[in-house]
């Protein structure tokens, strides 16, 4: 069973998207060290 | 599951994150910078858009994963901000004093497992269950979510 099905296309952009966001998070959260 | 049960589970969703929205701005608030806003939008998110697809079959699949996900983030920056100024030291006292929240955040994660498991129970009987959603999945996420943030925290000056 398969909850989402967006192919692996999908599941690579989706996965670009969300290492790219999360990178730019731990940029962008400047609480310190 | 019985309505009573998901309408319970509904409002425990709704009364934890909207407790952490709620909580934030007295702890942190927004004069201390406009990174502040992010727990505000998180928590937004939160109470109202994974609550509203919570109520439908279709849509709790999307809403356990975007729970899961702003739960894995908190718990990231809360860690994240508790290493750097937790408890008015950082350092493993900052980050200890974060460890009360998390808790509060994998409530919050656990209720909206149930209301999807609720909705799905009848579906997955007698089907081989899918990895994504499962236990490993997420174990595999709260590892390579905050490695990537820690990366790009470092590396990127």
């Amino acid at each position: 069973m398969q909850y989402f099905y967006i192919g692996k296309p999908g599941w690579f952009v989706l996965h670009a998207v969300a290492v790219a966001f999360t990178f730019w998070l731990g940029h962008v959260v400047g609480f310190g060290p | 599951m019985a309505r009573g049960q998901r309408s319970a589970l509904l409002w425990a969703l709704v009364a934890l994150s909207l407790g952490g929205w709620l909580m934030h701005p007295r702890l942190h608030p927004l004069s201390m910078g406009l990174v502040m806003v992010i727990p505000l939008i998180a928590a937004s998110v939160d109470v109202v858009l994974v609550t509203l697809l919570f109520l439908r079959r279709e849509t709790a699949r999307i809403a356990y994963l975007l729970n899961g996900l702003l739960v894995i983030y908190g718990i990231t920056t809360m860690a994240h901000f508790g290493l750097a100024k937790g408890a008015g030291v950082g350092g493993l006292a900052g980050l200890a004093a974060m460890v009360p929240v998390s808790f509060i955040l994998f409530a919050d994660f656990l209720v909206g497992k149930a209301l999807f498991d609720g909705y799905w129970a009848q579906e997955r009987a007698g089907v081989k269950p899918s990895s994504f959603l499962a236990p490993g999945w997420w174990l595999a996420h709260f590892i390579l979510i905050p490695t990537v943030y820690a990366f790009g925290h470092v590396f990127w000056k």
